[in-house]
């Protein structure tokens, strides 16, 4: 038996201790220390390729809401956001409801739709890329059979975010879906019995009961996605690099371009990385507390 | 006349069978109690009604009609569910009026009998609460306000009071009696609580593996139970159940033990002449063993010498838990007078009228 230190009250507490050190140690390092740094260096002129840095105050701040690219970024960000989250989790949950039961297949199916979620972004945009191809790629061939002549998705202006959005809800699909899957699979099937003897079926029994027992959860992927969304990066990266014109632009890309792309402004894209995180935290407590309004 | 009929109903789960060709008569405005062990399919029995399952033989009748193909919201039933099932998004209010709502009701008319329910079950003041906020008592109230406003033909209860505490299932047991009187309802209760059995059921079914044991009134298991499993499943303390065999001897038949010798009274057994030599179990209730000292005197008792185990005092009656000649373990219930007390050796005395006697072989009851 280990000896236990005096700092501590008891070995309980000793034991916890060392088992949280080695987290503990990670998100010193790697969390908390980059978070204060990036704070820091968000009022100074720091840059990659610069050696010191001088203070600047509130300038990179005021530069930043100036910046017509940071706030179309912030636009296309929300925009990506407002489609991809309510549409994304309405269809898993009506996947979810559909996969509720046991039917011969449904393992299969839910294995199939939760593949995406375990694939990595990189290759399934790669993929996705081909696809959008306006010549060679499946989507305008599938609709061309219909009659329909595709646009050119990804290097159309008006239709490349709208091409970001749809691969990132079927992306997407399978996270939310596991997740009402469980919640689902929680609600007592005394209570099915009680709401199938008061009349209650179908949709009647998913409006009154399934609906309102999963208030929780829809709150959780709620915010859990729209946290996700508002960090889109390596599709935009991958498939169209923010462009054409700017027109998939979105925050953590623009943040990534201001550090990492000439001319290295390292102090700019921290003070731009803590306003998309404000705005972030802003949204999220936001929608947390609708949530919740609504749950009661 | 909403009676239940069910004619040879068979459930199978895989290759477990929970109900086997079941025949059941539940008359109009009868309480029913189903009573068994668990896993005896009392339960499933329930759901079949029900209509949450389907048999797989045979079929039921609710009012004369085949119930076959016909869904649980159109059978006109109301079930009260072990765990309450409340629904916990909604207020009592709400899951008093869900059904009603259900069925499209006029709200005047869901106001009134959520009211007049919620009055008949004393919960009035908790109208606008949401179960969390309900105690056991309280929840178990709501529930069964949920099956009254719906004025069903039938209801059906699975062990509503087992999620009770002692003093409140006693309590709740008389107030089921007294509703089920005042409403008039066709009753099917299921339990395995035998007290519950005895006290609330005007006939009882008695089931084991799937299969009715016995049916009747109570007084009528109690006293004439059909086998030994009847026989040691109603009644508290169980009845004392002792292996032996019949002997002949010059002044008539008695039961032997090995240790224990014990004359049977022809005038409760009949002529045993013929059956010497027989295995059987000998059954007598605690209730029909007392204290020698406080015992009538009489010819058709035995007197039993013992070591007392366990006194339990009840105040109105003692358990003796004691330990005959050659091991035989007696339960007793006698007079709370007795002066027994552990380790000391104590004489009982036992009405032999009241004695049960049963075929090993069969199990069953022997007339």
């Amino acid at each position: 038996m280990a000896r236990t230190l005096k700092v501590f009250k008891n070995e309980q507490h000793s034991t916890a201790f060392f088992a949280l050190l080695p987290s503990f140690a990670v998100f010193l390092v790697f969390t908390l220390y980059p978070l204060l740094y990036s704070l820091s260096i968000s009022f100074t002129d720091a840059g990659l390729l610069k050696q010191g840095s001088t203070f600047i105050g509130l300038s990179n701040y005021v530069k930043l809401f100036k910046d017509p690219t940071f706030w179309k970024a912030m636009l296309n960000t929300l925009i990506y956001t407002v489609a991809v989250v309510p549409v994304a989790n309405a269809l898993s949950f009506m996947l979810a409801l559909a996969l509720n039961r046991k039917l011969a297949l449904t393992p299969i199916y839910r294995t199939a739709f939760f593949m995406p979620v375990v694939a990595s972004t990189a290759s399934v945009a790669t993929v996705w890329f081909l696809f959008y191809d306006p010549f060679y790629g499946g989507f305008n061939a599938l609709m061309a059979k219909i009659g329909i002549s595709g646009p050119a998705w990804l290097s159309d202006p008006s239709w490349a975010l709208a091409g970001i959005i749809i691969m990132a809800i079927w992306k997407n699909l399978g996270y939310s879906m596991v997740i009402y899957l469980a919640g689902l699979q929680d609600i007592p099937k005394d209570i099915y019995d009680a709401a199938a003897l008061d009349g209650a079926y179908g949709q009647r029994l998913t409006r009154y009961i399934t609906i309102p027992l999963m208030g929780r959860i829809f709150s959780f992927t709620m915010i859990i996605s729209t946290i996700r969304s508002f960090q889109v990066f390596s599709q935009v990266r991958i498939m169209t690099g923010g462009g054409p014109t700017n027109s998939t632009l979105v925050a953590v890309y623009y943040i990534y371009r201001q550090a990492f792309e000439s001319p290295y402004r390292l102090g700019y894209a921290s003070a731009a990385a803590w306003v998309v995180f404000l705005v972030l935290g802003i949204l999220a407590v936001l929608e947390a507390r609708t949530m919740r309004r609504i749950e009661q | 006349m909403a009676e239940v009929i069910l004619k040879g109903v068979t459930k199978k789960f895989g290759k477990t069978v929970a109900v086997s060709g079941l025949d059941l008569e539940v008359k109009d405005k009868e309480l029913l109690v189903l009573v068994g062990p668990s896993g005896c399919g009392k339960t499933t029995t329930l759901r079949m009604i029900a209509g949450l399952d389907d048999p797989d033989e045979g079929e039921i009748f609710i009012e004369g009609k085949s119930m076959k193909g016909v869904e649980p919201k159109d059978r006109d039933i109301a079930m009260v569910f072990q765990n309450y099932a409340l629904y916990p998004h909604m207020d009592v209010y709400n899951n008093m009026a869900f059904g009603l709502k259900m069925q499209k009701m006029p709200a005047a008319e869901i106001e009134a009998r959520v009211k007049e329910a919620a009055k008949i079950l004393g919960i009035e003041d908790l109208l606008e609460r949401k179960p969390k906020a309900l105690s056991g008592g309280q929840k178990q109230r709501v529930a069964l306000g949920r099956a009254i406003v719906r004025k069903p033909r039938v209801f059906l209860m699975d062990e509503p009071l087992s999620n009770l505490d002692a003093k409140l299932r006693v309590q709740m047991r008389a107030e089921l009696s007294r509703i089920h009187k005042r409403i008039g309802a066709t009753i099917v209760y299921v339990t395995h609580d035998q007290t519950e059995a005895m006290t609330m059921g005007e006939r009882i079914v008695l089931m084991k593996d799937g299969i009715i044991q016995q049916q009747g009134e109570p007084m009528q298991l109690y006293d004439d139970p059909v086998n030994i499993f009847v026989a040691g499943f109603i009644g508290s303390p169980s009845m004392n159940l002792i292996d032996g065999k019949i002997r002949n001897t010059y002044d008539g038949a008695c039961f032997d033990s090995g240790d224990l010798t014990i004359s049977l009274p022809e005038k409760r057994f009949g002529s045993l002449a013929s059956r010497d030599g027989l295995d059987v179990v000998l059954g007598i209730r605690p209730e029909h063993i007392e204290d020698a000292e406080f015992a009538p005197m009489g010819a058709d008792r035995a007197v039993l010498g013992a070591t007392a185990d366990v006194v339990e005092p009840m105040g109105s009656e003692t358990l003796l838990y004691v330990t005959a000649k050659g091991g035989t373990q007696v339960t007793a219930k006698v007079n709370p007078s007795t002066k027994a007390a552990f380790g000391k050796p104590v004489t009982l005395s036992a009405d032999l009228t009241k004695a049960h006697l049963f075929d090993r072989a069969t199990g069953l009851a022997m007339k």
